[in-house]
């Protein structure tokens, strides 16, 4: 198996687009335990790994808990991929797949993990300012306390809708039918999130 | 409870910086006439779009993915797939001790010519 520039899925003498990822026809056919191609497993977690794990923890906002949703979509994905009907970008399949798992686990929880603990792993990510000086310090960890609690603010709904669009630069009508939402929720959800971050990030210029 | 008719510029835009009802934000998630309006407004009122790249860069740094992860994520995944074969394997040994003992244990059934 390669991975090649013009991407494919070939399935039983259909090619289907889906990012880089090849799957020839004899595994398309195979059953899930079949399935077992390290490297076709190697190029799905290389491709989509990240932006699984960012919706994952847009949901959970817990960084454990994300690889763990990560992991779970991941799985439920690779043994779904035979009969993947490539309709649809392959990412957009993995992303509902993920955002499915992520609302089911935290269901099973009960509660959304509030865990400030957590979210101060969450802002420790955030890459310090460019200059050393103590003030710039200061200012950008102000900012990204500031940025933190406003995505947090936001309901689920709203953050998976902002990181969908934002970070993976997916269409409405993608992002419409990941989350199963209506077009104008995801529209006016994104101008009323965006808006409550960027007047988080301008408070501090 | 729904909404009659669509709610006022005033509301939309109040809905916009985050307040609104109940009722308004459930009209509001269905309504394409609503959200082009709000569409526009987001438009008019300062904030539009000029610090879009910058939230951009500041979720992808705060949702950033551990720099391992891709080989973290793969082998919790390989371990999870191996550990379903496992699992199958043992349920169907289980399965045939199973059948075994029912062989073994089960008792003649009685000969209908006696």
């Amino acid at each position: 198996m390669k991975l090649v520039e013009a991407p494919t899925i070939c399935r039983v003498g259909k090619p289907i687009h889906a990012g880089s990822i090849v799957v020839n026809s004899s595994q398309a056919d195979s059953t899930s335990e079949e399935f077992s191609d390290p490297e076709l497993l190697r190029a799905l977690v290389e491709e989509h790994g990240d932006s699984v794990y960012r919706l994952a923890l847009s949901v959970a906002r817990d960084r454990a808990l994300a690889e763990d949703i990560a992991q779970e979509a991941m799985v439920k994905a690779w043994l779904a991929l035979p009969t993947y009907r490539g309709e649809g970008s392959m990412r957009g399949w993995l992303l509902r797949i993920t955002h499915n798992t992520a609302i089911s686990v935290l269901r099973s929880r009960k509660a959304v993990v509030m865990d400030p603990v957590a979210i101060n792993d969450i802002s420790a990510s955030f890459p310090p300012p460019k200059s050393e000086s103590v003030e710039s310090k200061v200012l950008g960890n102000a900012v990204v306390a500031e940025f933190t609690k406003s995505l947090d603010l936001l309901d689920e709904l709203s953050r998976s809708i902002v990181v969908l669009r934002e970070l993976e630069g997916l269409s409405y009508d993608e992002i419409a039918e990941i989350l199963d939402v209506p077009l104008p929720t995801v529209k006016t959800r994104l101008l009323r999130a965006r808006r409550r971050l960027s007047t988080a990030l301008k408070e501090w210029g | 409870m729904k909404l009659r008719r669509h709610p006022k510029t005033e509301v939309l835009k109040e809905w916009l910086e985050g307040g609104g009802s109940a009722e308004v934000d459930a009209h509001i998630a269905t309504c394409h006439r609503c959200a082009e309006s709000l569409e526009r407004f987001d438009d008019e009122l300062p904030l539009a779009d000029e610090t879009s790249a910058s939230v951009s860069d500041a979720l992808a740094a705060v949702l950033r993915p551990p720099e391992d992860l891709t080989d973290r994520l793969e082998e919790r995944v390989v371990a999870r797939l191996d550990s379903r074969v496992m699992f199958g394997v043992v349920a169907d040994l289980f399965g045939a001790g199973l059948e075994a003992s029912k062989l073994l244990f089960t008792e003649e059934p009685p000969n209908d010519k006696n």
